[in-house]
């Protein structure tokens, strides 16, 4: 309260010092003022500082300025008139539309090439010292396995910049650059080596077949300090190929689990690592998808795989021999040819950009994959690969629970695990309990996230199976029921030890 | 030219009043381009001093003076005749320093390494010279919000009434009082190193 009355006492006495105050106030204020030494020396402090801002000098008489600005004022006049026909929109209009006419009639050419002309100018730029991915990133197994499973490889780690392979529901194959992505794989190489039990030596084969793949993958993907990533789309072929071996070792190691895993139309006779067979060169293999901050397109590069190879060799040996010089080794002498004529505008792509996502679609005369027979086995890879995951899921599980075997027993193991197994549609399961058998059914059939492609006919025969399978869980619930009470039974009839 | 220098004498400086500055607009507005050269004479200093004050940049004066006088030039003929002709030309002069000031204000955004505020850099001790105090004063002046060093300076150094300022500035004249009675408290405040010395 006395903070205001202070503030607006000050407030009044500013402008009484102004004399603009009407006069009864200015009588109150005066009256206070003689009756306060406070207000007398606000007063006082007041005037001095007036006094200071009245007391500025003024400025030395500038006797030219008029005439400056006269002169100016006439060649403003002079340019207006001379452009003052253009302010009308109408002339305005009218003349840009007859100039755009003359143009276009006697350069029909000319916007064709000049957007042509900036499009070069900004690939060229683009496009200038790419270099392959090998620089970026040096790929371990762990990266090559998950590039392989989840469709992801790391381009930065740093910046968590990575690469995903994507497929959807038509079978349309994409490729995205994600930035900011997030890189946990549930299902990952020591998850995948402890589903097999692979042992040491097995996990060190995993682990050559994976980097094997390394150099192949570079060659795919192209980097540059300007931040763009060039992707050839047959990294989709990269990927295949690594799932066909990594799958094709698995049924070489373990024949039981590949038999369960992979699609009878694709035994484990049938799967061929795809390494092995020599993919013919194609026209489309120039081809990349470069995304960099300002645009995606496609340009052909083209990269001398030899050449790489050999570099990739030298640069390893020389990593082995002088590991503290390793920054300057990564300067390769490979360059990149970029071919500035052909900028493949003509390729429509399907191009969707979020604030961290690029995804291309990849146009179907480029994803036409040159290996012989690959489509064939592409899907089955999907179904195989799909159902590692299941058998990760569910197979695991056992039992301490000891009873007699209701169904079969592991005989040779000489353990007490009850076993079940059944078949849907030509795929052979195989559960260890009642329990893990419930499990299985409940997620089989209310997880909604799971997709699975039969055809009609397998969905009828779904239907039938489904209903046994019901009937099934029942008789076995009774069962469990039964083998309960004889349980209870056995442990009754035991009497207590007499000492 | 010619013709500037026969009209020139027929309306003497000195004998002008507010009646004048009318009759010269509407001497302008019937085609006597010469007659806004007279115009121009009349307040230029008023411009170029408030200008100068307000932004206390003399690298700006002339420019932001000559923008000022075209925008009157070009202006001119809607004038309406309802205020004063210096309240309009105030009104144009301290757009125009505001405009200044919000460009500077972004390109010092955008170039976030160029060269900060100047600040009162004088030692209380050394506070001899006359041009020194003054040096001190106009710094303290710019360091204050635009909104309340425009009625202080309009105030203080043109010595216009509350009235014409906020016809000026195109605001309440109890806004006015407040800002100029605000703008004292903070000078007062920029001024304290030097209080034995200036108040």
């Amino acid at each position: 309260m006395m903070k205001w009355y202070n503030k607006n006492i000050k407030a009044q006495l500013s402008a009484y010092l102004d004399d603009e105050l009407p006069k009864h106030e200015k009588d109150i204020i005066e009256d206070k003022i003689l009756t306060s030494t406070v207000l007398r020396s606000e007063v006082e402090e007041g005037k001095k500082v007036k006094e200071q801002l009245a007391s500025l000098k003024r400025l030395p008489e500038d006797e030219f300025f008029s005439s400056r600005l006269m002169e100016r004022i006439k060649s403003e006049k002079k340019s207006d008139q001379i452009f003052s026909f253009l302010k009308k929109p109408v002339i305005a209009f009218g003349i840009i539309s007859i100039s755009l006419m003359g143009v276009l009639k006697f350069y029909p050419n000319f916007f064709p090439t000049f957007f042509s002309k900036q499009k070069s100018n900004l690939v060229d730029f683009y496009t200038q010292n790419m270099k392959p991915f090998i620089y970026a990133a040096d790929l371990n197994s762990e990266d090559i396995f998950n590039f392989a499973f989840n469709n992801n490889l790391p381009l930065n780690k740093e910046d968590r910049q990575m690469l995903q392979l994507e497929r959807d529901a038509k079978g349309n194959q994409y490729v995205e650059v994600k930035f900011a992505g997030n890189t946990s794989n549930v299902f990952d190489l020591s998850a995948f080596v402890k589903s097999f039990k692979f042992n040491k030596e097995q996990k060190h084969t995993v682990d050559s077949i994976l980097l094997s793949h390394s150099d192949e993958i570079s060659s795919h993907i192209l980097v540059n300090d300007k931040n763009t990533v060039a992707v050839n789309p047959g990294i989709w072929k990269s990927h295949n190929a690594i799932r066909s071996d990594l799958l094709a070792y698995v049924a070489s190691v373990n024949k039981e689990v590949s038999d369960r895993i992979i699609p009878v139309a694709f035994t484990a006779n049938n799967v061929t690592p795809v390494s092995k067979v020599s993919a013919p060169a194609s026209p489309e293999d120039d081809t990349y998808f470069v995304f960099c901050p300002d645009t995606i397109f496609t340009q052909k590069l083209h990269v001398n795989r030899e050449e790489l190879k050999n570099e990739i060799k030298r640069f390893k040996k020389e990593m082995s021999k002088h590991s503290d010089e390793l920054n300057k080794l990564k300067r390769f002498k490979i360059d990149v040819k970029v071919f500035p004529d052909e900028i493949t505008s003509s390729q429509k792509m399907k191009v969707l950009i979020d604030s961290n996502i690029c995804r291309v679609q990849i146009p179907h005369e480029i994803a036409m994959v040159s290996l012989p027979d690959f489509d064939s086995i592409n899907s089955a890879l999907d179904v195989a690969f799909d159902q590692l995951r299941n058998f990760q899921f569910d197979i695991q599980v056992e039992t301490n629970e000891r009873g007699s075997a209701s169904v079969s027993t592991d005989k040779k193991k000489r353990k007490n695990v009850q076993k079940f197994e059944f078949k849907i549609g030509d795929q052979n399961f195989v559960m260890p309990n009642p329990d893990s058998l419930a499990n299985f059914f409940k997620f089989f059939f209310q997880d909604s996230s799971k997709t699975f492609k039969f055809n009609d006919k397998m969905n009828k025969d779904m239907e039938v199976f489904k209903k046994e399978m019901e009937k099934f869980k029942l008789d076995m619930e009774k069962m469990r029921k039964e083998m309960q009470k004889e349980l209870n039974k056995t442990t009754e009839k035991k009497e207590p030890l007499e000492i | 030219m010619e013709k500037e220098k026969r009209d020139e004498p027929l309306i003497p400086q000195t004998i002008l009043t507010l009646n004048d500055d009318f009759s010269i607009i509407k001497r302008f507005i019937d085609g006597d381009e010469s007659a806004f050269k007279i115009l121009v004479n009349r307040h230029k200093e008023k411009v170029r001093n408030l200008i100068f004050v307000t932004l206390n940049n003399p690298d700006m004066i002339d420019d932001l003076s000559q923008e000022v006088f075209i925008s009157v030039y070009k202006k001119l003929d809607r004038f309406r005749f309802e205020s004063q002709f210096t309240t309009w030309l105030y009104r144009i002069t301290i757009n125009k320093c505001r405009d200044h000031l919000r460009k500077v204000k972004i390109r010092s955004i955008l170039s976030p390494f160029s060269a900060s505020e100047e600040e009162l850099s004088y030692s209380s001790t050394n506070l001899h010279d006359e041009t020194e105090i003054q040096e001190i004063v106009r710094k303290a002046v710019a360091q204050l919000p635009i909104k309340l060093r425009t009625p202080l300076i309009l105030k203080d150094f043109e010595g216009l009434s509350y009235q014409e300022i906020a016809e000026s500035i195109g605001v309440e004249v109890g806004t006015i009082k407040s800002r100029i009675f605000r703008a004292r408290e903070a000078l007062k405040k920029n001024l304290e190193p030097w209080k034995k010395e200036l108040l």
